[in-house]
């Protein structure tokens, strides 16, 4: 397994404050595999997905990546961990405004010594035309697209993905899912994606359901089908 | 809604506490300095004034050679003029020091007794206050001189002697070396009988004007006039040493007018003799009070301060209105949506704009309120009046409510803050709702700059520069103002360091000896010269420059001067005084012949101590009118053996070096005070502007801190950019500053009779370029802590 998790738990505030987001989630993903983490708003999958990313440290239980333990990392250690293994998308694409797209994927590639060609991702992604661009002058989609290829410059194991069709239509969203799709089978990336898109789960390779902070669904698609095929996105 | 917008205005307050406590810290800091030296200044010059006014302080002195007849001081009452003797002895008391003694005054000039009595018996005497200060004289003690011993009964300032100088020529005041007292009558007369003094008796009058009198103001011109018709003999003059200085003068002349009145009458004979420019009248010397610079000096003084830090003021308060409205700016660019939404739901700009407005213009008037209270006590004007009180020699003047200043420190602050933040915030809020929720930036000039070619960390830089380039400029204008601030200290200290310095380099001689009645041959072992001390203007103040006729054979000014009447060679420090280079005329005023002569410049030569214009000595005799031998200055390596009586004044190379010295000990209060408030106001406008630019981009950072980033990364990409544009900016920052400041330095020492060379060493601004680096260097340090503390978890809170 690649990303194996067990009685992971996390509590936010104190008193009569204290929401435990997470109560013990136990799951494991295999390499090269694509994981949805679906559940209603404030199930804790965002929290299950920053303490896989390193983002937030949790209360209890263990996060194996890759046969390395990240719980109880430093901060600086986390960081490296984050540096050399993992890339982000997010719902809101977080590009930095005063850079063209160009730049913004040179973000993550300065932090590896083999990033993947530059150009070869922007053309794969269909960012030729964009490439001096800011991310004001793009649309939605196209910027989403920028955040992709920003995340996958580095060539990370493994991929995080927090709503990134969230803030899309469905047109585009599939354009993006197809993406994600061929960038995980040509590069072999193991990805989780946060959504609430139920429609998702259908494209996977792996489905997590999270209620209440517990893991109440975990199951393997058996019939996978193409992300351009996908209806009711 | 203004409730709950000022309900948000504290919690905004509360979350940036530390930013504006340190601005208001500044602001508080810079408003008492101001406050303290304005009010300093202002209760000084009006403090002067008037107590110059109710001691009676004269319109003017002139100096006679024999004392004024009853029948000439009558002809001036009945003209409007009242006047009274002010005649001097100097003595050299039992420490060295001299002392310059007067009976005690009735009408003009009075004595302001700051503590004990007036000389009632005749071994009182009372000491001017600083001269005692200096050398710790107390009433009840005793001081010796002239072969008499007084006990000192008070201590008191005259305004005739606000700045306690011996010689109306000299640039700074030594009250160690130089005092004045005051004696009784009859102890007087008793001191003038001895025979003790240094050098003769002064006949000097001090006059006021009596328009009651005449119905009219009389001018000075008009009392001049008045004085030189006076009938005058040479037979009334009690002064031996004029005497025999008028009989060798004139030996050889006088059988020449007794034949020229036996044969053509009495005027011929008294045109011939002052054609012969033989003794015309009784005036020496005529003063009026705008031309002593011993009267009012310590409120001149501080005119300068004055203007200088009214507008230093509006500068500085305008940098920090500046900065707190950065703030803002970043407070609107992270509100963004939330005033889009207030936008949408009717809430007007005005609205926002007076809510933005609470903080800075609340920060600002509490900080110049305290500011304003706490430089209205005696760590504030109290402390700088210091400055005056040990240099010149003025009354205890109490601290008095100034109306103009407490608005300045009061109002202006938020003023300044008002205009400044309205100019801004109102064009920062003027966006529209849509463009507001969608957080639209607006694109800055150099947004499509072309960095293909760039590595990413330097496109990267560039870009983040660009765009933070505000916060860069800011903290590059406060580096300016820091700069001025510190320019004004080194100059300061590099102009006393030369004067230090070359004063006594460029000073070959050992003694120059000032002749009132010279010796009818060059003593043994002197080289004469000839002066005649005139007039120049400069900013309003006229100083003394001398013109210094010499030999080709002078060693001490082996100078190339041609014969010519109207070319001299003029000394550096007035070249650098009065900005005048080879090729240039040069015009000198005779206030006593009422003559302007003007001169063409030939060149300049190396001489610090005073303002010399050099000229060939018989041609400086033919201008004057002075026999071909005639002499009035004797310069030597080694002192000379003449008769005190004879002489006006003494320098010798000592005491240059020892005003020098005191010019420099002056200063460094000042220099001090300048370089740590520039240090101050740097500091905290770099922390509080890069530390703002950090704030800035806490969600970018945070997104580079997930993507794995390390601080140090961070820091190199955030604020390295804005550290090296610091550090080129600085270059021409540097030179501009000083620039200016050398420019407006010749306003800042208008007054001051001194060489005035402000160039330096390179050294010193490679030192002050590396101090300025190193310090900003220190400062991202310091900031590395702040982004560190950013978590990577901020971008996931931000949320639209």
């Amino acid at each position: 397994m690649y990303l194996e998790v067990k009685d992971l738990k996390k509590t936010y505030g104190t008193g009569d404050a204290k929401t435990m987001a997470l109560r013990g989630v136990t799951t494991s993903v295999k390499a090269g595999d694509l994981c949805v983490i679906q559940g209603p708003s404030g199930s804790g999958k965002s929290t299950f997905l920053n303490c896989i990313g390193g983002l937030e440290v949790p209360d209890g239980g263990s996060i194996q990546v890759d046969g390395k333990e990240i719980c109880g990392l430093s901060m600086t250690q986390l960081a490296e961990y984050r540096r050399e293994s993992l890339g982000f998308i997010f719902q809101f694409y977080n590009l930095v405004p005063n850079l063209t797209v160009r730049e913004n994927i040179e973000v993550c590639a300065y932090l590896t010594k083999d990033p993947l060609d530059r150009d070869d991702l922007i053309e794969t992604l269909g960012l030729s035309d964009y490439r001096n661009k800011f991310p004001s002058q793009l649309s939605g989609g196209q910027q989403q697209r920028c955040a992709i290829a920003r995340a996958l410059i580095k060539n990370p194991r493994l991929l995080l993905c927090d709503e990134p069709t969230g803030a899309l239509d469905s047109h585009t969203s599939r354009g993006i899912l197809t993406l994600l799709e061929t960038v995980n089978r040509k590069y072999g990336t193991t990805m989780l994606i946060v959504t609430h898109n139920n429609a998702i789960k259908d494209m996977v390779d792996q489905v997590l359901v999270i209620r209440d902070g517990r893991i109440s669904e975990d199951y393997r698609n058996e019939t996978k089908i193409p992300a351009a095929e996908l209806t009711d996105l | 809604m203004q409730r709950i917008l000022r309900r948000r205005a504290l919690r905004e307050l509360r979350s940036h506490i530390f930013r504006y406590l340190m601005l208001g810290l500044l602001i508080l800091v810079s408003v008492y300095m101001l406050v303290s030296l304005l009010g300093a200044a202002e209760i000084i010059i009006r403090g002067v004034h008037s107590h110059a006014e109710a001691n009676q302080v004269e319109d003017g002195e002139f100096r006679t050679f024999a004392p004024l007849t009853e029948e000439n001081i009558q002809e001036l009452t009945e003209n409007g003029v009242i006047i009274e003797n002010q005649f001097f002895l100097d003595f050299k008391e039992e420490k060295g020091a001299i002392l310059r003694v007067f009976k005690n005054r009735e009408n003009i000039n009075r004595l302001e007794l700051l503590k004990g009595d007036l000389p009632s018996e005749e071994q009182d005497i009372v000491l001017e206050r600083r001269f005692c200060e200096v050398n710790e004289v107390e009433t009840g003690d005793t001081v010796s001189f002239g072969g008499f011993h007084f006990t000192v009964t008070g201590l008191a300032t005259t305004p005739d002697y606000d700045s306690p100088v011996r010689n109306m020529t000299d640039s700074t005041a030594d009250s160690k070396t130089f005092g004045t007292a005051f004696v009784t009558e009859e102890m007087y007369r008793q001191l003038q009988e001895a025979g003790t003094a240094e050098g003769a008796e002064r006949f000097i009058y001090a006059y006021r004007r009596n328009p009651e009198k005449t119905g009219s103001e009389i001018t000075d011109k008009e009392i001049r006039k008045i004085i030189e018709d006076f009938p005058f003999d040479v037979e009334d003059i009690d002064d031996k040493w004029f005497k025999r200085y008028y009989r060798e003068q004139t030996e050889d002349i006088s059988l020449l007018l007794d034949m020229a009145e036996f044969a053509a009458g009495k005027k011929e004979a008294k045109e011939l003799k002052e054609n012969l420019g033989v003794s015309v009248h009784n005036l020496q010397e005529f003063v009026p009070r705008e031309d002593n610079m011993r009267i009012g000096a310590s409120a001149n003084d501080l005119y300068i301060s004055l203007y200088g830090c009214g507008v230093a003021g509006v500068i500085i308060l305008g940098l920090f209105a500046y900065v707190l409205a950065v703030f803002i700016m970043h407070g609107i660019d992270e509100d963004s949506s939330v005033i889009g939404t207030l936008y949408s739901m009717g809430v007007t700009r005005k609205d926002l704009i007076r809510h933005y407005m609470i903080l800075p213009v609340s920060v600002t008037f509490l900080a110049g309120l305290a500011g304003t209270l706490l430089g209205y006590t005696d760590y504030g004007i109290g402390f700088q009046m210091m400055d005056t009180y040990n240099y010149y020699s003025v009354p205890e003047l109490p601290l008095i409510w100034i109306t103009y200043i407490v608005v300045y420190g009061v109002v202006l602050p938020p003023l300044m803050a008002i205009i400044v933040n309205f100019l801004v915030i109102r064009k920062k809020l003027s966006k529209t709702a849509l463009s507001l929720l969608r957080r639209e930036k607006k694109e800055v000039g150099f947004h499509n700059l072309d960095l293909d070619r760039m590595s990413f960390v330097s496109g990267f830089r560039i870009r983040q520069t660009l765009r933070e380039s505000r916060i860069a400029l800011t903290v590059l204008a406060g580096l300016g103002i820091s700069l001025m601030l510190v320019w004004i200290g080194v100059d300061c200290l590099v102009m006393c360091t030369h004067v230090q310095h070359d004063s006594v380099a460029d000073t070959r001689y050992e003694y120059m000896y000032f002749y009132k009645y010279p010796d009818p041959e060059v003593p043994e072992g002197g080289v004469s010269a000839y002066a005649k001390s005139l007039k120049k203007e400069r900013f309003g103040y006229d100083l003394d420059v001398t013109l210094m006729g010499i030999g080709p054979d002078n060693p001490y000014f082996p100078l190339d001067l041609s014969d010519r009447m109207d070319e001299v060679v003029i000394s550096s420090a007035m070249a650098q005084k009065y900005n005048l280079k080879t090729g240039d005329e040069v015009t000198l005023r005779d206030e006593e012949a009422g003559r302007i002569y003007a001169f063409h410049i030939a060149g300049i030569t190396q001489f610090s101590p005073a303002f010399y214009a050099f000229m060939d000595i018989d041609a400086l005799r033919k201008i004057c009118g002075a026999g071909k031998d005639a002499y009035n200055v004797v310069f030597s390596d080694h002192a000379l053996d003449i008769k005190s009586g004879r002489l006006y004044a003494t320098t010798t190379k000592e005491d240059i070096r020892k005003a020098s010295d005191v010019f420099i000990e002056l200063m460094w209060g000042m220099i001090y005070f300048m370089t740590g408030f520039s240090i101050l106001i740097f500091v905290v406008v770099m922390y509080l502007m890069l530390g703002v630019l950090v704030d800035h981009s806490m969600y970018d950072i945070s997104l580079m801190k997930i993507f794995g980033y390390r601080d140090r990364e961070v820091r190199k990409l955030y604020l390295s950019g804005s550290q090296v544009l610091i550090a080129i900016g600085t270059i021409p920052m540097i030179a501009l500053s000083k620039a200016a400041i050398d420019a407006l330095y010749p306003y800042f020492v208008s007054n001051v009779a001194c060489a005035m060379d402000l160039s330096m060493s390179p050294l010193v601004y490679v030192g002050i370029y590396l101090f300025i680096v190193t310090l900003c260097f220190i400062i991202t340090r310091l900031l590395q802590r702040k982004i560190h503390r950013i978590s990577p978890g901020e971008i996931l809170k931000h949320r639209e």
